[in-house]
């Protein structure tokens, strides 16, 4: 037997060693929930408020005025979470209570306006706990008018893996074809262009007719404040549609343009 | 006056020894966290090239080791790697 050259000597018998291994500093990361639970029966799409994406969402139904919303709650696989932070979209006055439950209960961390369109962090006071729940409820104040809230996106920073990469949003299309209005026939060539607003941001897609007429744009934004379009064609009036109706998914707008 | 009697004349007498066994040592021993104090399981332990892992109540086990001076290694994912 090779005898390696250590500090423990081992005398012929029975020799004890215990020892202690020192853990290592725990990583923390951005987590998305694993899940979610809707336990009121007050929102819609909470799987959007955690998909990687802040342009998509889960939205609260209506809620009345001076009124407060349905908790919208995050599962995380039980995880020290040290915090956790919101993307939310609502600009209007409101109070958003979030609440993290730990050792039984439900302790608030967060009781204030939340500001929209960016993260919010929130540190659970005291230090990191052992969590699995988060849950998120708004305040509509208003004496008249109903409110939806929006989240886009939730996190809790613990010491978890690191998240996979976001699920891709699904992919929306606009396609069609573009006729000549009196004869029918399809107009090759034509160009157009469409513009999408969202949130402070903006997109345009151009595009072109093929010989038969038919155009397509992949991969575009649904769920947008409004999407506009222009064709233009040698002969024709300019087309103009300011607010096309896109939704997730296939859109199919055929166009029949008037000649001049 | 022994057992052996010689005669007159040429006397064979063939012997079997029978070996010792060389000494042999045992080592045991508890691994444990050493914030939580708890038993640490499945901590890899390795000795001159033997391996075991730690047990539920983090209790390892070598036996037959040569008495001798050895390096040995505690590793487990989450821990500091502790070499004695």
């Amino acid at each position: 037997m090779r005898r390696s050259l250590g500090d423990i000597v081992i005398a012929e018998g029975n020799n004890e060693l215990n020892v202690q291994l020192v853990p290592l500093a725990a990583e923390f990361n951005w987590l998305r929930p694993t899940g979610h639970a809707d336990p009121g029966n007050g929102w819609n799409d909470e799987r959007l408020a955690y998909d990687g994406w802040t342009d998509t969402y889960a939205e609260s139904k209506s809620v009345s005025p001076k009124s407060w919303s349905q908790p919208l709650e995050f599962l995380i696989t039980p995880t020290t979470v040290s915090a956790v932070r919101i993307w939310s979209r609502w600009r209007s006055s409101h109070t958003a209570v979030v609440e993290v439950l730990y050792n039984g209960t439900w302790h608030s961390i967060y009781e204030d306006y939340l500001p929209g369109y960016e993260w919010t962090e929130i540190s659970i006071p005291g230090g990191a706990q052992i969590i699995s729940k988060a849950r998120i409820t708004y305040y509509n104040p208003t004496s008249s008018v109903p409110y939806t809230f929006r989240v886009s996106e939730f996190e809790f920073y613990g010491t978890g893996e690191p998240p996979e990469p976001p699920i891709p949003p699904p992919t929306t299309k606009l396609f069609g074809r573009v006729t000549d209005k009196i004869t029918g026939a399809p107009i090759a060539g034509a160009v157009g262009t469409v513009y999408q607003d969202y949130d402070t941001k903006t997109a345009d897609y151009d595009l072109v007719t093929d010989s038969q007429g038919y155009y397509l744009i992949d991969n575009m934004l649904y769920e947008v404040d409004r999407t506009l379009m222009v064709i233009y064609a040698d002969g024709y009036v300019t087309y103009t549609n300011e607010n096309v109706p896109i939704s997730e998914g296939d859109n199919q707008l055929n166009i029949r343009m008037v000649p001049e | 006056m022994g057992d052996i009697v010689l005669q007159e004349g040429p006397n064979t007498l063939n012997v079997q020894l029978v070996p010792i066994p060389p000494p042999t040592a045992n080592l045991y021993g508890v691994v444990t966290d050493a914030q939580a104090g708890s038993p640490i399981v499945g901590v890899k332990v390795t000795i001159d090239g033997q391996v075991t892992y730690s047990d539920l109540q983090g209790a390892y086990y070598f036996e037959g080791l040569e008495p001798g001076a050895y390096t040995i290694t505690f590793e487990k994912e989450g821990y500091e790697t502790l070499i004695r």
